[in-house]
């Protein structure tokens, strides 16, 4: 595959935060509804997957942004630049999706204030 | 070995050139004329009939949108009866969305980037004439079903029950089923073209950072079409299923769902509408930095941005179901990354305006419609933020307030970038620009038209006006806001038909030379032919005709690679995906009516079979197959000579096989798509499992363990087979019992599956669990259908001397598909044993 530049490899550490969130958010929907509906409560489970979500795509956004203050003043290479944006982006992306999981009661409706 | 072309001042070929390599390379890419003008496959040409299609198709919704204005324009207006107008609205919504916003979108970017890439041609022309005439075909003959009252009348998205046989037992919903479901089939086809031509096929040099944006943009959607249309397809497929044999996958008494349908339609729809935007905003970030004379900003944050938005859209699905009963949670997380989508949309607009207060932008026709562009498309970005919004969309729902959103979207976010596309690269087709007077006419009354057709739809909507309804009484008090709406549908229509007069006008025109008109800085206005440009540019940059504006003539004066044809054939040259080095030389199918002919074939099938010509439908598939069977057997040939001149020097090999081949990259594209088309039917199954008390349902029992073990050692040992057979150098004797053995392991196993359900006492008719379980082992079926097709192509392939050690890719393609199917067998066969385990209490 070295003729194909890797492309594989490369395309999935550009994006491998976008997995990370994606994994997260289906896993969250799909969680929820199973459990629900069996009667269980998801609220561990999925405080758990957070945690882990959000501490990885934390590590992938401070090891993309090393990366790319390593550079100096030189303009970052597009892999090394679409990386630290996807971070950034999924690290947001993945707190937001966190946000309802505090606010509401899982399995019955809006949290009573 | 790019060493001669790193050297900033050589270039790849040198002066003086051959006196008769422009003739050779002009006859070889001659576009045929008259009634063989049919057969041609040059994308240059397919994207042009594309364009053109697509357009016809946006004139004929664009009518019927103004019927349903003309019909709601006062209040108990009777101009259509009620049946008429369920057509009407179904059809302008099918119309725009399949049959002019996906195609549109393909045909722009199978015209353009040959050019833009610097490519000959893409890498599949056959393809892409074979997806052209399929939508062509197919979508002439579905609209026509609105002249003889079968139109669908199900709305856009068809939702069961009432499109269920209960509830529309006429034929429309079904021409919408075989119809739209079957030029899913093409639009896919084009995907695989346009990524697979992103990239392999650009100019040497043209890495992915220098790529254009618009490139990047086609990529993201490319890759998008092929993970969200299977879950349409795999709807449609079990909607049909359960109108024509009573298979009851949405119909709750035998335990099906409707909402397994919204769920499968709107993880093809949501995304869709990125599908739609995202190529418009790749050609509004290639537009604005040449119209506004300086780089576009941000150029690695939008490539960034493009790809999170493409992520993000798949999570969108759900909220257009807020009000469908789903839980609190799964909503609120859905309408959170309905937000969230917002921030690398948003970061696309910024660096648009950013782009255009940093350079002096010329206020030109193509100017306006991108100013127009963000107005009206940030209007709807901000609605979509409302409703995403889970208390304010359960109010908003179903009313106008939603048409008003998605016209905003769809509009802002694809037809104005498109009208300005066109008045931007017009000149790339006879050189001459459209009027800039009429073109302001054209944009006034367009946005003016745009905006009070829509914008009162918001406040119809907020004061309770459900969509859909085919009038209303005057004591509701939505008449001023209905009328506002239908005469801004006119002003909106004249706009685009005096575009229309305008283009016909500008095409009539002799041809002109375009030049670079707007002082472009990417490669498709480099003077070119049939052959695209005579030479195939060397790339050093992003912005390449900026940065070496003698590119202009360089190229045409045959100086840089591939000058010529080599081996007399039409040939482009394969470069590396990320790098752009060059690889081999690849020759590339030539004109014929294999495409055609497969197409019109596959058309008559689904359309024929919806009105229950079965013989005919039949007929028409074996000549489909036929023709693509010819058509392949056509394209793997033995290289004329081993290797190529491409430049002074440099020599490249002719051909590759393995995942060095273009093709082998085409077959895992749509194996992949396969593979999404399955996992929408298995995910059918797990949500009626879930639904079950107790799985299997009453009545239903899980076949005995023996056979599935027996159906996957049997799978397992067919794959090994064809495994060995592509890796030995054996005997073609060998070959071709080595490939029977392996089909008869893959029909055993297929028939071991069948056995252990007719044992176990599978009726698909009596509950939605079984159902399942038939339209999982019917999809196995297909595939055991293809291997049958395969292995004797094979073994005719075998027997003629053309599966030698030299032309290996048909074999290495064809052992790809058989291993994807026996993964998939052997994922049906630990599912279907698994899943009641986990069911247990």
């Amino acid at each position: 595959m070295r003729a194909q530049d890797r492309l594989l490899t490369r395309t999935l550490t550009a994006v491998l935060p976008l997995v990370i969130w994606g994994v997260h958010f289906f896993f969250c929907y799909a969680y929820a509804a199973v459990a629900c509906q069996r009667g269980g409560d998801p609220a561990w489970v999925l405080g758990a997957a957070s945690v882990l979500a959000v501490g990885a795509a934390a590590l992938l956004l401070v090891r993309s942004l090393r990366r790319v203050c390593r550079q100096g003043d030189a303009a970052p290479a597009l892999h090394d630049w679409a990386t630290l944006v996807t971070a950034a982006l999924s690290l947001v992306a993945i707190v937001w999706t966190c946000v309802p999981m505090l606010m509401v009661d899982m399995c019955s409706g809006p949290a009573s204030v | 070995m790019t060493a001669a072309s790193d050297t900033m001042n050589e270039l790849p070929s040198s002066l003086p050139r051959p006196p008769d390599e422009v003739e050779k390379l002009e006859r070889v890419w001659r576009t045929p004329r008259g009634l063989a003008f049919l057969t041609t496959v040059n994308n240059t040409n397919i994207g042009l009939l594309y364009i053109g299609t697509a357009l016809l198709f946006f004139v004929l919704a664009g009518i019927l949108g103004l019927m349903i204005r003309a019909q709601l324009a006062v209040p108990d207006a009777g101009l259509l009866t009620p049946a008429t107008y369920n057509q009407v609205f179904t059809m302008h919504g099918t119309v725009m969305m399949f049959l002019f916003a996906i195609p549109v979108v393909e045909a722009i970017a199978v015209y353009l980037l040959p050019g833009m890439l610097g490519a000959r041609d893409l890498p599949f022309p056959r393809l892409s004439a074979y997806a052209f005439w399929a939508y062509a075909v197919g979508g002439l003959g579905f609209f026509t079903s609105l002249f003889v009252g079968l139109a669908p009348d199900g709305g856009w998205f068809m939702y069961p029950p009432l499109t269920s046989k209960e509830y529309s037992p006429g034929l429309n919903a079904d021409f919408w089923l075989l119809g739209i479901g079957f030029i899913e089939i093409s639009a896919i086809a084009g995907a695989i073209e346009l990524i697979v031509g992103i990239l392999f096929t650009r100019a040497p040099g043209m890495t992915l950072a220098r790529m254009p944006v618009y490139a990047w943009a086609m990529l993201v959607v490319g890759v998008m079409i092929v993970f969200a249309f299977p879950a349409v397809i795999a709807g449609t497929t079990l909607l049909e299923m359960e109108r024509a044999f009573d298979w009851p996958f949405f119909i709750p008494a035998r335990g099906g769902d409707p909402v397994l349908w919204q769920h499968l339609f709107w993880f093809f729809g949501h995304p869709e509408v990125y599908i739609i935007f995202l190529p418009a905003a790749g050609m509004v970030s290639t537009m604005i930095p040449a119209l506004a004379g300086t780089p576009l900003v941000g150029h690695r944050s939008i490539v960034a941005a493009l790809v999170v938005v493409g992520f993000f859209s798949f999570a969108l699905w759900a909220h257009h179901m807020f009000t469908a009963g789903l839980g609190v949670l799964e909503t609120s997380l859905v309408s959170a990354a309905s937000m969230a989508v917002a921030i690398p949309t948003g970061v696309q607009v910024f660096a648009w305006l950013a782009t255009m207060w940093r350079g002096q932008v010329r206020m030109v026709a193509p100017t306006l419609f991108l100013l127009g562009f963000l107005f009206i498309f940030v209007l709807g970005g901000l609605t979509g933020v409302m409703v995403a919004l889970l208390p304010f969309d359960w109010q908003a729902h179903d009313t106008y307030f939603i048409v008003a959103h998605l016209h905003y979207v769809l509009i802002g976010g694809l037809v104005f970038p498109m009208f300005a596309a066109m008045y931007y690269w017009m000149p790339l087709i006879n050189g001459n620009k459209l009027s800039e007077k009429v073109g302001r006419w054209v944009f006034g009354m367009m946005f003016v038209g745009m905006n009070l057709a829509f914008f009162p739809m918001h406040i119809a909507g907020l004061l309770g006006m459900p969509r859909r309804v085919y009038t209303y009484g005057t004591e509701m008090g939505w008449d001023g806001y209905n009328l506002a709406s239908s005469i801004g549908a006119l002003i909106l229509a004249l706009g685009v038909l005096l575009f229309i007069v305008d283009a016909v006008r500008t095409l009539r025109l002799p041809k002109g030379d375009a030049g670079n008109p707007w002082n472009a800085a990417t490669l498709e206005w480099i003077p070119n032919e049939d052959y695209a440009t005579r030479s195939i540019p060397d790339v050093r940059s992003h912005e390449p005709l900026w940065d070496r504006p003698e590119l202009m003539t360089e190229v045409p004066e045959g100086r840089h690679w591939l000058p010529g044809t080599v081996t007399g054939r039409r040939e482009t040259i394969i470069t590396s995906p990320i790098s752009a080095r060059p690889l081999y030389l690849q020759v590339l199918p030539t004109d014929s009516w294999w495409p055609l002919i497969a197409a019109v074939g596959t058309a008559g099938f689904f359309l024929l079979l919806t009105i229950q010509w079965t013989l005919v439908s039949a007929a028409c598939g074996v000549v489909a197959v036929v023709a693509m069977v010819i058509w392949m057997w056509q394209s793997d040939r033995l290289p004329m000579q081993r290797m190529a001149k491409v430049s002074d020097t440099v020599t490249l090999p002719v051909g590759a096989s393995g995942p060095a081949s273009h093709s082998w990259w085409g077959t895992m594209i749509m194996l992949v798509v396969d593979g999404t088309i399955f996992a929408s039917f298995l995910f059918a199954h797990i949500h009626t499992t879930m639904r079950l008390d107790v799985c299997p349902p009453p009545g239903s029992r899980v076949p005995d363990a023996i056979w599935p073990l027996l159906s996957c050692s049997l799978l397992i040992i067919g794959s090994a087979l064809i495994e060995w057979t592509r890796r030995s150098d054996g005997k073609s004797g060998m070959h071709r019992l080595l490939v029977l053995v392996a089909l008869a392991c893959a029909l055993g196993a297929f028939a071991g599956d069948l056995r252990s359900q007719f044992l176990a006492g599978l009726d698909p008719t009596a509950n939605a669990w079984a159902a399942t379980i038939a339209a999982m082992l019917s999809y196995q079926g297909l595939h055991a259908v293809v291997l049958t097709i395969l292995a004797a192509y094979l073994i005719a392939r075998s027997w003629t001397g053309r599966l030698s050690a030299v032309n290996r890719a048909t074999l290495g393609n064809c052992a790809l598909v058989w291993h994807y199917a026996t993964l998939q067998g052997v994922i049906i066969a630990v599912v279907l044993q698994v899943l009641p385990k986990l069911m247990e209490p």
